[in-house]
């Protein structure tokens, strides 16, 4: 649609734009209430004029009733300039809610449209309070928005300005308007994407803006059938009988819990599936699983809101969701017979009232403890589950629902399973938007697009437990009081990263200088420890400056390398110093020793066991700690199927555990390490040549004699192979150890001073080429610690005493 | 859109638009009694038992005297039933009645407000200048 056509459409609201741009809505609001409280208090004297036979000796009360009527007139004027504005302002909205004929352009984009100046679309548009919102939103202040105004070189005129809708609902509206001034604008463009501002992230700001407002004028308008619908009626269950006993052991469903369950939309799809089932006509029991058991609370949220409004099937209508409140029934009746005695009654009370819907909000739990009652509780809900009186609804967790519930053939007949999914990125960034809007006006705070965009990504990447939108919407929520803490107002992008990387450890935020100077210098750092090694650091230190940079496959692990090489050559080694330069603490490790998940009963250890209920270490081990490194000892040790089962978790960053639950592996770095083929890179040099080269036949070799499947070792970043440590290698790896006790033995203020005998002894005694530097730390331990400790038991070494150790001490 | 332009405008929805939206307004008012009060379902179901209590046969065979008992305390149970919706009905009924009347007179209003806009203009500088 061009310029003028466009301007012809919002040629529609006219009038009222005409009144608003001579006395805006707010404005006339405050002079109307100010007007109206003076009327009120002249009509008074305008009362006595009328009505008091004396009045006419006093000429001010004639004045006062003049003045009485001049300011009601002025009243009333307003009052219809307030109507008119009403009726085109709320308009809009009809047009949009009743699906009638589309409307070509939306009240806020007719409203920003009347102000643009047709040379200078930009600047205008841009500049009206609405398109400097939707820059606050994209995290773009005023002034920057000065700044470019005054640097750029070209203007947009009207004359070339098209606009066309994208969405298609209400027609054009600010998003795309803003689109389009952002299409047809290459200087303000290249200005946004300054910012990190691209197409999409625009119009998902300009949607936002104009929804908010849609939302505000939808609550403004009380007088709506759908706002006094919301007023409970009475009488509403006369015609159902009472549930006393029930009501005894009952919770209230509080209608205003989550914001996930307020904004219906979200969970659409799931409560409607639940409203099916409940409307059938016999076996109207549902089953709600969702990863915990608040998650599916939510659709019985979601559900007593749309009976509440009405908006229900009319099977269901008036209908009562009533909560049993399982912990008192079994606390109150404390005995089989009592309990089962009360259950029946609550059911034969249910049926009668013919009005409620019972919520059983912990059925495993509920299971657990009629079993411990010796009660057959199942046999007994089965002939009111199959009644056509009584819709029951059952709530359980997945990992719960898999062990109790599912394999009880009886029960799971009776209902009808419906499953809480995680929702698409859009529908969280709604919810996200909805709950930041109740949180600016509450908490005096206010977020950025990029902000909501930021915690609907990181939720999901970081936060491995719990469903989306939820862990988004904790995330939003948490975040408040840390900014309102340090004094900040707008929570942007860096907000939440920061508190992203102070909830995991990991470093999520803007790269600072001084981390930026340690990831560029990452090699340098790690050398430090790691002798040698090359290709190991070079590799790592990629890895890591990847992961930091965002770059990384969300859906992977953030690294995953196979170190290779025979025994002390420094693979752990190199796992701690990667640990401790990207997570700042060698304790970040969870490790494994693969060669105890070699037996039969491999998986179960790792994974846990549905027979027995044991759960498994390693998910145990990442449930605890989901941030770190995992590092993997004698890889090639595991089982076939342990083996297989990293095979997923290095392909798509998680596996489920034996109750079926999703464990992630997403937020660690995987390091296995392995001796296969230490045999081959011994003879490879022996041959002598760069081992390097070889890498390949290695690999091969590794693949042929079956230890390991080419798919697995294609599944690691990268395969990394350690050479041994020999020579002048050796050496520093001795000075690296001894450099080790010289710390330890300073905080005992003893001051060791490494010498070439001191080396050259350690060179002699704890190097063999098989070992690596193992035999090295013994050497270490055995000799120098041990004469040292001699030494000071004699009292020949003390406190603040320099101590040089020759050949002979050693030896002697 | 200037004054001399906007005035006619202004009549033009004050007489045609407006009062369409006046009786929706209307219209959501009396909807809300309605259904506030319940009258529609509170009709249709005047006569069942208030609160669905009811009085069920315990003894076998035919024992005349609890026939007649349960008979007598389900009638009762009917009329206090009919009794408490035919009550909340009619006060349904009589809040309608007088939206209905509200909304009659908020239409006359309606139709004569410029009309009391130019004699309230009149009179004040007439009392003002009297």
């Amino acid at each position: 649609m061009i310029y003028e056509e466009l301007k012809k459409e919002a040629g529609r609201f006219a009038p009222v734009i005409s009144v608003e741009r001579v006395l805006p809505h707010r404005r006339r609001k405050k002079i109307a209430d100010g007007v109206g409280f003076t009327a009120a208090f002249l009509a008074l004297p305008a009362a006595l004029h009328f009505l008091w036979s004396g009045a006419a000796s006093y000429p001010a009360l004639s004045v006062l009733t003049g003045l009485f009527f001049l300011v009601l007139a002025c009243w009333l004027v307003l009052f219809m300039a307030e109507a008119l504005f009403y009726s085109y302002y709320f308009r809009a909205l009809d047009v949009i809610s009743s699906g009638a004929a589309p409307a070509a352009l939306t009240f806020e984009a007719a409203y920003a449209l009347s102000r643009l100046d047709e040379d200078d679309i930009t600047q205008s548009f841009f500049g009206t309070d609405i398109g400097l919102m939707v820059l606050l939103r994209l995290g773009i202040s005023a002034d920057s928005f000065r700044e470019f105004l005054k640097e750029r070189k070209s203007r947009l005129a009207a004359n070339v300005f098209a606009v066309e809708s994208r969405d298609g609902e209400g027609g054009v509206g600010i998003a795309d308007i803003a689109l389009s001034v952002f299409a047809a604008d290459g200087e303000f463009a290249a200005f946004l994407r300054r910012f990190g501002v691209q197409g999409k992230t625009l119009r998902g700001v300009g949607l936002w803006v104009e929804r908010s407002g849609r939302e505000r004028r939808l609550f403004e308008r009380w007088w709506s059938r759908e706002s006094l619908g919301r007023v409970e009626g009475i009488g509403k269950d006369w015609a159902y009988g009472g549930a006393y006993i029930l009501d005894r052991y009952s919770k209230g469903v509080f209608a205003k819990g989550s914001a996930v369950a307020l904004s219906s939309k979200f969970l659409s799809e799931e409560v409607e599936e639940l409203e099916t089932i409940l409307a059938r006509r016999r076996e109207a029991n549902a089953l709600l699983v969702a990863q915990t058991l608040d998650e599916a609370f939510d659709l019985i949220l979601g559900l007593a809101s749309l009976i509440s409004r009405g908006r229900v099937l009319p099977a269901l209508e008036h209908k009562r969701v009533v909560v049993l409140d399982q912990n008192k029934l079994v606390a109150i009746t404390a005995g089989k017979a009592r309990f089962e005695g009360e259950l029946i009654k609550i059911f034969e009370e249910s049926i009668a009232a013919g009005n409620i819907i019972l919520v059983f909000d912990d059925l495993p739990a509920f299971l657990g403890s009629a079993a411990a009652f010796g009660s057959d509780v199942v046999s007994i809900m089965d002939p009111y589950l199959s009644s056509p009186a009584l819709q029951v609804v059952a709530l359980s967790d997945t990992e719960r629902f898999h062990r109790f519930i599912e394999p009880n053939a009886a029960l799971m007949s009776r209902f009808e399973k419906v499953t809480r999914r995680s929702g698409g990125e859009e529908a969280v960034l709604k919810i996200l938007e909805n709950e930041a809007d109740r949180l600016e006006a509450v908490e005096k705070v206010f977020f950025t697009y990029p902000a909501l965009e930021t915690i609907a990504r990181t939720a999901d990447q970081y936060f491995p437990s719990g469903v989306m939108p939820d862990k988004a919407v904790d995330l939003l929520n948490e975040i408040v009081p840390k900014a309102r803490q340090a004094g900040q107002v707008i929570i942007d992008r860096s907000e939440v990263l920061a508190l992203v990387e102070q909830k995991t450890g990991i470093p999520a935020g803007e790269v600072k200088a001084a981390e930026a100077e340690k990831l560029i210098n990452l090699e340098a750092i790690l050398h430090k420890r790691i002798v040698g090694q090359e290709e190991a650091i070079k590799a790592i230190s990629n890895a890591l400056r990847r992961a930091r940079s965002g770059l990384v496959n969300p859906g992977r692990p953030l690294g995953s390398f196979l170190f290779l090489g025979p025994t002390g050559v420094g693979k752990t080694e190199t796992t701690k110093a990667l640990a401790e330069a990207f997570f700042g603490s060698e304790g970040k490790i969870v490790r494994l020793d693969m060669s105890e998940y070699k037996a039969a009963d491999a998986m179960d250890k790792l994974i846990g066991s549905f027979s027995s209920g044991r759960s498994g270490v390693l998910s145990s081990a990442l449930r605890d700690h989901p941030y770190g490194v995992l590092l993997l000892d004698e890889f090639e040790k595991a089982s076939r199927e342990v083996l297989d089962l990293f095979l997923q978790v290095l392909d798509e960053g998680f596996f489920s555990d034996a109750g079926g639950k999703r464990v992630s592996a997403r937020n660690l770095i995987i390091i296995a390490t392995s001796n296969a083929g230490a045999d081959l890179i011994w003879e490879f040099l022996k041959e002598g040549g760069d081992l390097l080269s070889r890498k390949d036949e290695i690999v091969d070799a590794l693949v042929k004699s079956g230890i390991f499947k080419p798919e697995l070792l294609n599944r690691f970043d990268g395969v990394i192979l350690f050479h041994p440590i020999a020579g002048e290698h050796l050496r520093d790896v001795a000075k690296l150890m001894l450099e080790r006790l010289v710390k330890r033995l300073q905080e005992k203020g003893i001051e060791l001073v490494i010498n070439d005998a001191l080396v050259d002894y350690l060179m002699k005694f704890g190097s063999d080429p098989k070992f690596g530097a193992r035999p090295m730390n013994r050497a270490i331990q055995d000799k120098v610690e041990q004469v040292i400790a001699d030494k000071m038991i004699k009292g020949e070494i003390k406190a603040g005493m320099k101590v040089e150790l020759s050949a002979a001490d050693l030896s002697g | 859109m200037g004054f001399a332009t906007l005035l006619p405008v202004y009549f033009l929805w004050h007489y045609t638009t407006a009062l369409r939206d006046l009786i929706g307004l209307w219209g959501n008012f009396l909807w809300f009694v309605l259904n506030f009060f319940s009258v529609g379902l509170l009709a249709r179901t005047l006569f069942s038992p208030w609160r669905r209590l009811k009085e069920y046969k315990r003894s076998r065979g035919l024992d005349l005297g609890e026939a007649l008992g349960n008979a007598a305390v389900n009638l009762i149970m009917r009329l206090v039933g009919v009794f408490v919706r035919a009550a909340t009905i009619i006060a349904g009924l009589v809040v309608g009645v007088f939206v209905l009347a509200s909304g009659v007179v908020a239409f006359f209003v309606w139709l004569a407000m410029p009309a009391v806009l130019l004699a309230l203009i009149g009179g004040g500088f007439a009392f003002l200048f009297q």
